[in-house]
């Protein structure tokens, strides 16, 4: 054992064999990939671009292991999006950090074979040891659709395994293929090129005609959905309701466990009090820690919500058929029906929205959804508004009909709204400017989502939200609670101690210039401090107006906001939250997705402009009106 | 739906090729080729299966406008703009 060490790893370089899964992005890729690896998966991305890279490792019938690795979605191997790129140079191994495939499992849809098979048959001439997944076997017989699996290994002189990967069957025989596969040699060709889509499409057909032997009707379950899902009237109708409804379940279903997670957080903070003495040991742990990791978990149920419901509509098809119901609207900010679902996912917070971006195929209508996700109404802003709007707006009826408070609301709303479609105009016209935008994709025929593919995806991207959110808001909220404490105030100190600290000394250079936009010297000190999680503005304001911080009661707040605060500046600072980009966290996200600092300070700095246009506009009109 | 389902209407001695996007819904054509269109996004159409002599028909219409389109492509949808349609040159199944 002990030579092991000192041979410098060259037996120990018998790496696990590594098996790509290859496929349309509609092949059910995904699926088999779950199915044959379960939750065991790692999930990260490819070096310097924002593609999703996921490995498994799986047992093969023999007890060897091998790596699995699932390929972005690709037509084909001329690539026309960052995902077709990756997949093409892992297959002809010159992915950096990629080793080249020992196998390639090719998994096909079997009730849109000659689609598929285009694909598939471009990856065989590269030599690389192959086996076909025939998948969706189950819905060719349900459309009467009878292939001959035994023809089509003949024509293709590879292993096919007809597969059902929602439900697991055919896994096993595709194992032992595999694994036959991997003993043989590979051929890999010298200089590999395309062939032309056309000649692929012939001989696709050419095969597909040998191998069918009853043609069923195709699709007549999805068919018939469509026609009602797809009907120019009821289609979005029932888009409206199911968002409606994904809405009411996103804030109410989330009401009681979000109430937990902040009695926790308090009853840990009571703990920490009840154990600590006074002083930076205990206000690290309970304002800079427990306050700070509250601030991001307390929006875990809101996102887990929104992530099944998510997944739900991809996994059954739907998403698809959304975005084509909503091309036309976002069509005419310049954006394309796949920039719906991300920034409906804002509405709960930008992170999962941006992070939903991802599916979004052209790089610039991608970035231009970034740019635009956190003008938004994110949940965090609520705090903000309620207490605003409980301090100066009447809880009158407007007309006996409307209620004055919930229209306000309403209107900060819309306000992020329309402020997010000129932003996309203006972007499209010159920092996202580029060819015309179009819309192509393929409506998958529905199925019932699988639990295991649901359940999977919640795992990871919950995983992948906690990792990225609470990392960064961690040491966001450490630094801000830092330069909120230090340094302490003197021994005969006559304001709160904030004033005394670099924030607040932060907050007094800023005071000028926000005066002009009717901001007041307590707004300019909570800003900084709000940048953490705007929701944090409310807990700032309180400690600056020497209130108890506690969160949940706001009557002194808003008692005592009333008293001091001209309607003016009230609103002004409605119409700031509406823009500013008083988020670290979404900032942070934004660097990561677009892989440098560039677009997050743009973000950062329009934003700014937004906010503060918005702010002084509204502060002067209601002046001027008021 | 009342008369617009003979498109290929014998129209002189050199019928005109139409165009997916005035492809009347419901009434299948098959694909000649493209006009007008650069080779990647061309090839990108092939790949979606608007090969030369696959057949087509459109299922739906977006709302507002009928714009984007859902149209059988063989055994697959696609759901495409009526702008990239226009590209996509037809002609009777017969």
């Amino acid at each position: 054992m002990a030579d092991v060490a000192t041979k410098p790893a060259a037996p120990a370089t018998q790496r696990a064999p590594l098996v790509a899964l290859v496929g349309h992005p509609n092949a059910g890729k995904t699926s088999l990939f779950n199915a044959l690896s379960g939750a065991r998966q790692k999930v990260g991305n490819y070096p310097g671009v924002t593609v999703e890279r996921k490995t498994a490792e799986v047992l093969l019938p023999s007890g060897a292991k091998a790596e699995l690795i699932d390929l972005p979605g690709a037509y084909g191997l001329v690539p026309r999006s960052l995902d077709e790129t990756v997949t093409r140079d892992t297959l002809l191994g010159k992915q950096p950090g990629e080793r080249l495939p020992d196998a390639v499992l090719l998994v096909t849809d079997a009730t849109n074979l000659s689609a598929h098979l285009r694909l598939a048959l471009d990856v065989l001439r590269l030599g690389i040891p192959a086996v076909m997944a025939l998948n969706r076997m189950d819905m060719a017989t349900r459309d009467g659709l009878v292939l001959d699996s035994a023809e089509l290994a003949r024509q293709l002189g590879i292993p096919v395994v007809e597969t059902v990967a929602v439900r697991k069957r055919g896994i096993a025989s595709l194992l032992e293929c595999l694994e036959a596969q991997l003993a043989t040699k590979p051929a890999p060709v010298a200089a590999f090129a395309p062939a032309p889509p056309r000649e692929l499409g012939r001989e696709a057909r050419r095969i597909t005609r040998a191998v069918t032997r009853i043609e069923g009707e195709r699709r007549r379950a999805t068919r018939a959905a469509d026609r009602i899902l797809l009907h120019p009237v009821a289609g979005p109708i029932i888009l409206a309701a199911l968002l409606f409804f994904m809405f009411q379940a996103v804030f109410s279903w989330a009401e009681a466990p979000m109430g937990w997670i902040e009695e926790l957080i308090a009853w840990l903070q009571g703990h920490v009090t009840a154990w600590l003495p006074e002083g930076f040991v205990r206000s690290f742990l309970n304002d800079g820690i427990l306050a700070g990791v509250g601030s991001v978990i307390v929006f875990l149920p809101q996102i887990l919500i929104l992530f099944t419901f998510i997944l739900i509509l991809e996994g059954s098809g739907y998403m698809v058929r959304a975005a084509f119901l909503m091309d036309r609207l976002m069509a005419s900010v310049g954006l394309n029906g796949s920039a719906f679902i991300p920034l409906l996912s804002s509405f709960a917070c930008a992170i999962p929205g941006i992070m939903a971006t991802r599916t979004i195929p052209d790089a610039r209508d991608r970035l231009t959804t970034i740019l635009i996700a956190p003008l938004m109404t994110c949940s965090a802003r609520l705090p903000v508004y309620a207490v605003i709007i409980a301090a100066f707006i009447p809880a009158e009826k407007l007309w006996g009909l409307v209620g004055l408070q919930g229209l306000v609301l309403f209107i900060l709303y819309i306000a992020g709204i329309l402020g997010a479609m000129a932003a996309a105009l203006f972007l499209r016209r010159t920092v996202t400017k580029g060819p015309k935008p179009t819309f192509l994709m393929e409506m998958p025929a529905y199925q019932l989502p699988v639990l295991r593919d649901i359940l999977v995806g919640l795992w990871l991207r919950a995983g992948a939200f906690l990792k990225r959110a609470g990392t960064i808001i961690m040491g966001v909220t450490i630094a801000l609670w830092l330069l909120a404490s230090y340094p302490a105030p003197p021994a005969d100190a006559d304001r709160p101690a904030v004033e005394y600290s670099i924030a607040g000394r932060i907050g007094h250079a800023i005071e000028p210039l926000v005066r002009p936009i009717g901001f007041n010297h307590e707004i300019a000190m909570s800003l900084l401090p709000a940048m953490a999680a705007r929701e944090v503005a409310v807990a700032a304001l309180a400690t600056i107006y020497s209130l108890d911080a506690d969160d949940e009661d706001t009557t002194g707040l808003v008692d005592r906001l009333r008293g001091s605060w001209p309607l003016p500046t009230a609103l002004a600072f409605l119409a700031w939250f509406v823009f500013a980009p008083q988020c670290l966290s979404t900032l942070a996200v934004v660097r990561r997705e677009t892989g440098g600092w560039k677009w997050p300070l743009f973000m950062f700095g329009y934003l700014m402009v937004m906010a503060y246009a918005a702010a002084g506009v509204t502060y002067w009109a209601a002046k001027a009106l008021l | 739906m009342t008369n617009l389902d003979s498109p290929f209407a014998p129209a002189g001695p050199a019928k005109p090729p139409i165009t997916l996007d005035r492809l009347p819904i419901g009434t299948p054509a098959r694909v000649t080729g493209f006009a007008a269109l650069d080779p990647g996004m061309a090839d990108r159409l092939v790949e979606m299966g608007f090969d030369e002599g696959a057949e087509v028909e459109i299922l739906h219409a977006a709302p507002l406008g009928g714009d984007p389109i859902a149209v059988r492509v063989d055994g697959t949808t696609v759901a495409l703009r009526v702008a990239l349609a226009a590209s996509i040159l037809l002609e009777d199944m017969n």
